[in-house]
């Protein structure tokens, strides 16, 4: 089904230059093969261990108070009777910890709330006790003396002059992660309580507006939603005699947390160690220390090691939730319905503390806004601004979900104004080979508008329908990442078998699946004889960890550089062994290794070389980070809705997902990633919203945070373009960050196709669409 | 969770007596509302007595012009009895939709009743069928069981032995479930019973009520055309983030019509 071309590229944006490597065709073994997954098994037999299931002896549970208001002076905290109740180990406040505050890049979250809280659910205390019973006892008797602040909670209010300000400080932050590459960026600009604000420009977007031929203007609200992992944040540290700290910890990047945890508590990172875990789900929120810290000296101060779990009221309460978002985009348009120049003001509402994600803004707030169009003028403003409410992180492609919801939206709304067929918008507007991305880059293999129609023709776009049945679509593009440094090391044993040991979790894609399924093929073996081994942060070489569609891009490369030396060196090898000059040595496509009159299998080579201490034999390699990719991606959905008009009530009936694709590794997980996040992107369109009361998150268990079940889900269709052109090694494409996206445009472009009524907010709620119909009513 | 003494009771007299004297303990029948409860510090129980092991509480038999539930029967067994669906279709319906698998495998009527959820749909059938909860002490009628939110006729020391529901002529429920729990942000149980109808309202305000317009205007006319002209009035409804009392209210009369054309 799939095949990669013989030629492939390997694109290098750090450097600007590309390279063409010849590839051997794929042996058929490994890559493209339905495998099933490497931890499977232990995942389905409960022996895969999460950080819940360290267990060690004298092992403490962690318990935090949490504020209840969302701005306040603590104007005393008095713990002695917590100290006093049996069982208790430690009791810490703000003013045991140290000043140090953390952040993947600002620096402004405190281990301990010190003097004020900003949120309802900031930790005030902490509680070490022989049980979670115990420790939360504990709590109850903390006394704890507010003086209430103002505080502000929409974005909008906080910009203005009169607001509160939330952190008066300067807040530090990592110089070199603040670097802009896309536009012009202003940490802490003097504007009440923004963190950053950027601007991208490319060509003349103003003038462009003032000569149009028509211009609309459209505002869209997508509120904070929860990353709805199975597993709740966990972590366990425990501090050894000789002073080594090691930390189990659900984290998707052990390499970064472990050097952001040795910053924040000065602590040689050689001291510290991250074990391997297995990861119940991330979606981006889990690349923060969460209670990392308060655990570590939780630990210190009892002399124990320490477990804390978030329980399910604080995830969806004090987790750290997608952020929510405003967005206003105006548009200039011809006369024939081409985009001229497009204005958009995002702003980004993060909560009390920026830290929780590595970048000054969010990605998706300006990386792919418009991305499948041709536009030849853009200004974008991305501001992100802090309130007193929970803290946002990152959450699946951070930012585009929300700029997509109103992009797809927008180009509706434009289409039906200016009655045109909403599909035809797209293709007259869809980015081809040779036009520059609405942000002035230079991208390859645009195949925009193919996906479309190869989704529209499954879908039936054009087929007759019955009255309050309504159809929409949306599509979106992103490129594969290809930045941050992911380093391997492969070793081949001396019974010939292969192990890869890497610094990356699975996070629950299937991505040590993928791991293995890319060295096999480099060795033209099945993937039973190679080994997955997530090693420690001091172990493992260094590794960025999942983020941004990278990791089967930059682990490949890295596998890739590794298998290269491997080969020579097993070349080499086997030319000892066959009295022969390594050029002479070929190597056969079940692995073995010949010389002229001459064949060694790799086992019997390895055999060998053991008996002269030349295995097991081990090589590293490193992937050449750049940026992204130049081979971007496209996906088109395509959403059919019936609207019950007496209640308002929108059901979903079908989906059809076009995507554009590379090589597929494994045709399960890709599918996995297809369907997952599509029902992601069903929930934050139709039922899940982090609602806030007085700055408290209401919405604290799930019955009232509505995520989808299985009962929710509609009929859905998969098409792939598959067209190579990827990345190197293989010529893959990225899937994790491209099905969730869009879709929500889809459906709510739909329910306007079936009863008139746009929604600019999510989620659709019968309610709203009922309001809509009833508005429609009195006007007519 | 707190800590607390667990006690099977052998019979209902024996679960009766340890309740009477031990105010701060607990029946636990499927324990689908007491254990979350419990879990979240809310409640302090000294004892949990469970209902689980007596046999009498269990059961669904035909008496006369009605079927009798026991209190320990499980949603499930109410949707797939053959008596229930045969005699009253509305009912096994409306305990085929309550909740999902994992609640219909646990969840019981005397529970469901007992706890008077302002959203649990049971009760609106109860009120419709003009059912009668039997206790360890009396019959009370459906009328004067529910009392308020969260609220009941029983005594601290009584005991739902079993439902009686009379087997009517028509009835059907309709509900707009809360996409996520299923519970009822509105539901409409419709019934005719000896000539005489009756609609019970769940979810919309803090404890199931009638809708006495509904049932004259029904009474005169079984139609769902005979309640266009009506509107329930907004006032008191219930008004949260799932739904607004203005958009309740008007489910109450989609809801309404709708089951009256369900029930034919
Ligand atoms: C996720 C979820 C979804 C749900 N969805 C729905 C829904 O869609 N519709 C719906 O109607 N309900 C729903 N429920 C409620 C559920 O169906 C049960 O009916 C309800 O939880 C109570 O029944 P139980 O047997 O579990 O009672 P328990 O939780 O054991 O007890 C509840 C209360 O009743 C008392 N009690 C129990 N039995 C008796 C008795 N015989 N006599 C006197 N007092 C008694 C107990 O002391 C306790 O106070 C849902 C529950 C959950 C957890």
């Amino acid at each position: 089904m799939v095949k990669a071309p013989d030629t492939l590229e390997r694109a290098d944006n750090s450097q600007g230059v590309r390279c063409r490597m010849v590839a051997a065709s794929l042996s058929g073994k490994a890559v493209g093969q339905p495998v099933m997954r490497v931890d499977g098994i232990a995942k389905v037999t409960g022996r895969a261990l999460y950080a819940g299931d360290v267990d060690l002896p004298d092992l403490l549970s962690g318990r935090c108070l949490r504020s209840p208001h969302p701005s306040a002076r603590i104007v005393s905290i008095n713990v002695g009777k917590a100290k006093a109740l049996p069982g208790v180990r430690s009791v810490l406040t703000g003013a045991d910890v140290p000043d140090t505050c953390y952040g993947r890049m600002c620096k402004d979250i405190p281990v301990l709330a010190k003097g004020v809280v900003r949120f309802v659910g900031e930790k005030v205390a902490a509680v070490a006790a022989d049980t979670v019973e115990i420790a939360e006892a504990a709590l109850e008797l903390i006394d704890v003396e507010y003086a209430e602040l103002p505080a502000v909670f929409s974005a909008e209010e906080a910009m203005r002059p009169t607001a509160p300000i939330i952190h008066p400080e300067a807040v530090e932050f990592v110089p070199g992660a603040a670097a802009s590459i896309h536009g012009e960026l202003s940490m802490y600009p003097p504007i009440p309580n923004v963190i950053s604000r950027l601007r991208v420009r490319h060509g003349d977007a103003a003038s462009a507006l003032a000569s149009a031929h028509k211009i609309f203007e459209h505002s869209f609200a997508v509120p904070s939603v929860h990353q709805g992992y199975i597993e709740p944040h966990t972590c366990l540290v425990a501090i050894g005699r000789d002073g080594l700290v090691d930390v189990w910890v659900a984290n998707k990047g052990p390499h970064i947390a472990r050097t952001h945890m040795a910053a924040a508590i000065g602590v040689q990172e050689n001291r510290i160690r991250f074990n391997p875990v297995a990861i119940g789900g991330d979606f981006g929120g889990k690349g923060s220390l969460m209670d990392t810290l308060v655990c570590y000296y939780l630990a210190r101060a009892a002399g124990r090691p320490v477990r804390m779990v978030m329980n399910s009221f604080e995830e969806l309460t004090a987790g750290n939730p997608r952020h929510s978002a405003s967005i206003t985009l105006r548009t200039a348009v011809d006369p024939d319905a081409r985009l001229l120049a497009i204005d958009a003001r995002v702003i980004f509402n993060a909560g009390a503390y920026g830290g929780f994600v590595p970048v000054p803004t969010l990605h998706g707030g300006y990386g792919e806004l418009a991305g499948a169009y041709r536009v030849p003028n853009c200004a974008i403003e991305v501001l992100r601004v802090y309130t007193n409410t929970v803290p946002c992180g990152h959450m699946r492609a951070p930012g585009a979900p929300q700029v997509t919801f109103a992009v797809e939206s927008h180009i509706d709304m434009i289409a039906h104004a200016l009655g045109l067929d909403p599909v035809e918008m797209r293709r007259r507007n869809a980015i081809a080979e040779g036009d520059l991305t609405p942000l002035g880059e230079k991208r390859r293999h645009l195949r925009c508008r193919e996906t479309i129609d190869a989704g529209a023709r499954a879908f039936g776009w054009d087929k007759p329908k019955s009255p309050g049945i309504g159809r929409g679509m949306s599509t979106y593009e992103h490129p594969p990442g290809n930045f941050g440094l992911s380093t391997v090391a492969l070793t081949i044993g001396i019974d010939g078998r292969i192990t890869l040991t890497l610094g990356s979790p699975d996070t629950g894609t299937g991505f040590h699946t993928i791991a293995a399924q890319l060295v096999a093929e480099h060795f033209a073996v099945s993937v039973d004889e190679v080994e997955i081994a997530q090693g420690d942060t001091l172990s493992s070489g260094f590794e960025a960890g999942a983020s941004g569609q990278r990791l089967t891009t930059t682990i490949g490369q890295a596998i890739a550089a590794a298998a290269d030396r491997m080969k020579q060196d097993l070349a080499a090898l086997a030319a000892e062994r066959l009295n022969c000059a390594p050029s002479d040595i070929g190597i056969g496509a079940d692995g073995s290794f010949s010389a002229p009159g001459a064949m060694i299998d790799r086992r019997t080579l390895m055999g060998w070389a053991a008996e002269r201490g030349k295995a097991p034999l081990t090589c590293q390699g490193e992937n050449t980070p750049g940026r992204h990719s130049d081979r971007t991606s496209f996906v088109a959905h395509f959403a059919e809705v019936a609207v019950d008009r007496e209640t308002g009530q929108v059901r979903l009936r079908r989906i059809v997902t076009a995507h554009d694709v590379g090589t597929v590794v494994n045709p399960i997980t890709h599918q996995g990633q297809i369907e997952g996040g599509l029902i992601q992107a069903v929930g934050q369109a139709m039922s899940e919203q982090i609602v806030l009361k007085d700055g408290a998150v209401i919405t604290a268990h799930l019955g009232d945070y509505k995520l989808p079940t299985a009962m929710d889900i509609a009929e859905l269709e998969t098409i792939l373009l598959p067209g190579g052109g990827g990345t190197a090694p293989f010529s893959t494409t990225a899937i994790g960050e491209m099905s969730n996206v869009a879709l929500p445009a889809a459906i709510t472009n739909a329910v306007f196709d079936a009863v008139g009524v746009r929604l600019v907010e999510l989620p659709i709620s019968a309610e709203k669409v009922l309001e809509g119909l009833r508005a429609q009513a009195s006007a007519a | 969770m707190y800590d607390f003494k667990y006690q099977k009771a052998a019979s209902v007299a024996d679960a009766a007596k340890v309740i009477g004297a031990d105010g701060e303990a607990k029946l636990v029948a499927g324990g689908m509302t007491l254990i979350p409860t419990l879990k979240q510090r809310l409640a302090k129980p000294s004892a949990l007595i469970d209902l689980g092991g007596i046999a009498e509480l269990k059961g669904i038999r035909r008496e006369g012009n009605a079927i009798v539930i026991g209190a320990m029967t499980k949603h499930v067994d109410v949707a797939n009895s053959p008596e229930v669906k045969s005699a009253i279709p509305a009912l096994a319906e409306l305990a085929s939709h309550i909740g999902d698998p994992a609640v219909r495998n646990r969840g019981t009527i005397g529970g469901s009743i007992a706890n008077n959820d302002p959203a649990a749909d049971y009760p609106s059938a109860v009120v419709a069928l003009n059912a009668t909860v039997i206790t360890n002490k009396r019959k009370i009628a459906a009328d004067d069981f529910f009392k308020a939110l969260f609220e009941t006729a029983l005594g601290s020391d009584e005991i739902v032995t079993a439902v009686s529901f009379p087997i009517p002529e028509k009835a059907a429920y309709m509900k707009f479930p809360n996409p996520a729990s299923r519970y009822a942000i509105v539901g409409t149980f419709v019934a005719k019973t000896g000539g005489n109808v009756r609609v019970g309202v769940t979810g919309a305000g803090p404890c199931v009520f009638r809708w006495k317009e509904a049932e004259a205007a029904l009474g005169k006319s079984w139609n769902g055309d005979a309640l266009k002209n009506l509107s329930v009035k907004a006032d008191g409804l219930n008004s949260d983030i799932h739904a607004s009392s203005e958009y309740r209210a008007h489910l109450i009369g989609v809801m309404a019509r709708r089951a009256v054309a369900k029930a034919g």
